[in-house]
């Protein structure tokens, strides 16, 4: 294999990488905060692409503006989803699960009345191509995906880390009783959770869709990836998502290059494992 | 009957042996009653997915939350299929050896997953799900993603008594699968109704406490776990030589989660919540087919309806109801 | 003659925490035995250790006479080791008579195939383990309660029912852990009178993890006192109500003692 095509999949795996890890940090940044699987996460990053579409396309807005547009109705669309479906299961993980089902046939079956069945893509505002080396070029669309993934991850570092509302999450994140105790309204902060991993897929689905499409049934793809992805690095964790997406984007990005398609098995299995290894049941628990 | 539960059982138990009885006999005269073979095999279809909802009954009361039935349902598929298609078995050889093969790949997956607890249970169960799909559509054998055709249908056995049956038409395949149904939810309702039934039940609401008592739990778990997955993969065998075609689209986490959302919205109560959920959510929304489109939107809305304002289910419907009524009326 | 249990320099720590150090017990068939100390003494733990909840870093527990260290829980309580728990942990969708018939697991179920075709030998254990649950939640005095949902049931009552459960699979030792903590005081008197009996009428043998002093002193046979996981005392009643390294680890320093001054947690 040459050389030439070690970069072209090297380049590849990033711009997979950066994808994932866009996609898996809101949903991990919900799980983190709520402990709510919110499975239906897939489909608020569908409905971002959706929003993009239409906003480029019919009202031709600025690109970048139509980005924290998608963001925020996005992230509006996932408080109402905590407030109004998540939060009186919030305690059962299967109530959530099944709830999250039927949300996700909800969502994508109205975003096919809505939008119609086809495929739409979006034109993305960075045209033309940059060249590594004399046979390999790559898109500044897609240079856009991995420059836009560390933007939005080091943004959100800050926030986590730096700023009064990012850190009062973590708190909650690590011990909700004691923020309880502390005058924390756990209600709030889940509601902001939500806001804030939500706004992450709106955002993600601005940068990634112009690479590749929307249609009503992406979400459920998505969902997959963005599932291993947050294993592999630890439910909750954002360095994790970061991590964890990075991994699978080379996993998978080798994986299809050399296997094709039953490469998507590879993450499974890897994450079937991980999970079993770890001491969980009767026995692991440390009572008194 | 035993003195503890005879007074809570004796003034329903006469109606409901009755009840039990007319659907018998209803569900015995539909080949004769609908001859149109579409109906019929929507009826055929209906039974297979109140089997697959009835045997996870049993696992989500004893706190197993698979998303892998499929899964399980697709290797009692292939086995049946391959046996057939590769070794020449005749299909009443197969049918209960595609079975056992799926309740020991059952075994051998519980054997380390059943350990885990909650979300991890549920992650691994979905995962396992689809790479049995992925392995499926990968493998030659298995006819990848085309998919494998040319089942045959069940062989035509002779019987005693009554001549050979054969299964060429619509109506014998749809006896078959009702009396696999019969068979699965008696030995299920009845094993439900011992003391094991008791011991599965104590472990789906405290392990800590099922142990300290005494119930083995892995042990358990995976016998209930085995069962299960034994009926899911009859089914599965059925399913193979019923469509005579078998594809990964057949078998994927969404073919799993179904049965779920049929046990969850027709009631965790007792078997009849499976049945029942089974049954409406399959045919009535078959019949209405005008609103064919809308089908799975209406799912959604009716599971989160369900999980939201009337978990119990359909058949906790009555008494919740009552309660409603009784609070209306400023009655205690 | 053998103690039906001995512990032998049980040891856990949990990271660098150290629980429970070197403990060393034995317990005698037919006696009371009280585990008291102040809160955090690691009683609740040594319970998990014995009872094969949580491994012990080093010790060994012999039942019996039989090794049963880091035995899982339920094969111990098939071996005749059971306890409660501290907390009210109930089979909490089951009525009173569902929990106590489950309770009775270990004494009847035989093979799957006689309960699935009901036969003669199924039918006859499952009316005798209707039988001893009757019994034994009229001797709780929880009989008229059987239809009510566990969920229901006033919180002194669930831990009779605790009680009741753990005694339905007749065990040769019976580990209690706090059994009356949250009980108003008629409960309180009532069950501390039903162990006694247990131990009078049914020679039953019980290791009481309690704060409550004076029941402690009037119920139980021997004492033994734990603090910062070690054991700092064992004696009768007596003994330990006038000893002064008790009477420190409660009130946290020395205090010249009356003989009648019982120390309260």
């Amino acid at each position: 294999m040459g050389l030439d095509q070690v970069l072209q999949t090297i380049l590849f795996c990033l711009v997979l990488g950066s994808y994932y890890t866009l996609i898996a940090s809101g949903f991990t940044l919900v799980f983190g905060i709520s402990r709510i699987f919110n499975f239906a996460h897939g489909e608020l990053y569908m409905f971002g692409g959706f929003f993009l579409y239409y906003l480029i396309g019919m009202w031709s807005v600025n690109y970048f503006v139509a980005l924290i547009v998608c963001g925020l109705a996005v992230g509006v669309m996932g408080v109402v989803l905590e407030r109004l479906f998540y939060r009186p299961v919030r305690t059962h993980i299967n109530a959530t699960f099944m709830v999250a089902v039927g949300l996700l046939l909800i969502m994508s079956n109205l975003a096919l009345v809505l939008f119609g069945p086809l495929i739409k893509k979006v034109p993305s505002p960075f045209a033309g191509s940059i060249r590594v080396s004399p046979t390999v070029s790559l898109s500044w669309e897609r240079v856009a995906v991995i420059v836009g993934c560390a933007i939005v991850m080091s943004a959100l570092h800050l926030f986590i880390n730096h700023t009064r509302q990012g850190v009062a999450l973590r708190a909650v994140a690590q011990d909700p009783d004691t923020a309880a105790l502390m005058g924390m309204s756990v209600d709030r902060f889940r509601a902001l959770a939500f806001f804030a991993g939500s706004f992450l897929a709106g955002v993600a689905a601005a940068i990634v869709i112009p690479v590749f499409y929307v249609d009503p049934f992406v979400g459920g793809n998505v969902m997959l990836r963005a599932m291993v992805v947050v294993i592999l690095g630890g439910l909750g964790s954002i360095p994790g998502a970061v991590a964890g997406g990075f991994a699978l984007g080379f996993i998978d990005g080798l994986g299809l290059t050399f296997f094709g398609y039953p490469a998507y098995t590879l993450g499974w299995v890897i994450v079937i494992v991980l999970m079993l290894i770890r001491p969980m049941g009767l026995m692991g628990k440390e009572l008194g | 009957m035993t003195p503890m539960t005879r007074d809570r059982r004796a003034r329903g138990h006469w109606r409901r042996q009755l009840g039990i009885l007319a659907l018998l006999v209803v569900l015995v005269a539909v080949p004769w009653v609908i001859t149109d073979p579409y109906k019929i095999s929507i009826c055929t279809m209906i039974l297979i997915n109140v089997i697959l909802a009835c045997t996870l009954f049993p696992l989500l009361h004893a706190g197993m939350f698979t998303i892998a039935h499929a899964a399980f349902m697709a290797i009692g598929a292939y086995s049946s299929a391959l046996l057939t298609l590769k070794a020449g078995l005749s299909f009443w050889l197969a049918f209960p050896i595609a079975g056992m093969v799926t309740a020991v790949v059952a075994a051998l997956i519980g054997i380390p997953t059943l350990r885990t607890k909650g979300v991890f249970f549920l992650l691994i169960t979905f995962g396992l799900n689809e790479v049995g799909r992925l392995v499926i559509s990968s493998l030659n054998i298995t006819g990848g993603a085309e998919g494998l055709g040319g089942i045959r249908r069940i062989d035509a056995i002779p019987v005693p008594g009554i001549g050979v049956i054969e299964f060429t038409s619509r109506a014998a395949n749809y006896y078959f699968v009702l009396a696999l149904a019969v068979l699965t939810i008696v030995v299920l309702v009845r094993l439900w109704r011992t003391a094991f039934g008791r011991a599965w039940q104590a472990i789906g609401q405290s392990e800590e406490l099922a142990v300290s008592l005494g119930i083995p739990l892995a042990r358990y778990k995976l016998s209930l776990f085995c069962l299960s997955c034994f009926f899911a993969g009859l089914t599965g065998s059925f399913f193979a030589h019923y469509y005579r075609f078998l594809s990964p689209a057949d078998f994927t986490v969404w073919n799993s989660i179904y049965p779920l959302v049929y046990l969850q919205v027709g009631g965790l109560g007792s078997m009849l919540g499976p049945i029942l959920g089974a049954t409406i959510l399959t045919g009535a929304l078959e019949i209405f087919r005008a609103i064919e489109e809308y089908k799975p939107m209406t799912f959604g809305v009716l599971l989160v309806v369900v999980m939201l304002l009337a978990p119990d289910g359909l058949i906790g419907f009555p008494s919740r109801a009552r309660v409603l009524w009784k609070g209306r009326r400023g009655m205690r | 003659m053998t103690p039906i249990l001995r512990c032998e320099q049980i040891t856990k720590h949990f990271g660098g925490l150290k629980v429970l150090e070197h403990i060393d017990l034995d317990v005698h068939a037919g006696e009371i035995l009280a585990l008291i100390g102040p809160n955090g003494a690691g009683k609740t733990t040594f319970f998990n250790v014995l009872t094969g909840y949580v491994r012990p870093t080093s010790g060994r527990v012999l039942f019996d006479g039989q090794d049963i260290t880091g035995a899982p829980p339920d094969v111990i309580a098939s071996l005749g080791m059971v306890r409660t728990f501290q907390a009210a942990i109930m089979f909490d969708k089951m009525t009173v008579g569902q929990s106590m018939l489950t309770a009775h697991h270990l004494g009847g179920r035989g093979s799957v195939w006689s309960a699935l075709f009901n036969r003669p030998s199924y039918r006859q254990r499952e009316a005798a383990i209707e039988r001893a649950s009757i019994e034994l939640l009229e001797f709780m005095e929880l009989g008229d309660m059987k239809d009510e949902l566990v969920a229901n049931l006033p919180h002194g009552r669930q831990r009779a029912l605790g009680v009741a459960m753990a005694m339905a699979t007749r065990p040769r030792l019976l580990l209690l852990d706090e059994p009356v903590t949250g009980m108003n005081p008629e409960e309180l008197v009532v069950l501390m009178r039903q162990i006694h009996d247990l131990r009078d009428l049914k020679q039953q043998t019980i290791v009481i993890i309690e704060h409550h002093m004076a029941a402690v002193m009037e119920f139980s046979d021997r004492i033994t006192v734990l603090n910062f996981g070690r054991k700092i005392a064992e004696g009768n009643p007596a003994e330990i109500g006038t000893n002064p390294d008790v009477i420190e680890a409660y009130l946290g320093a020395p205090v010249a003692s009356a003989a009648d001054d019982v120390p309260h947690a």
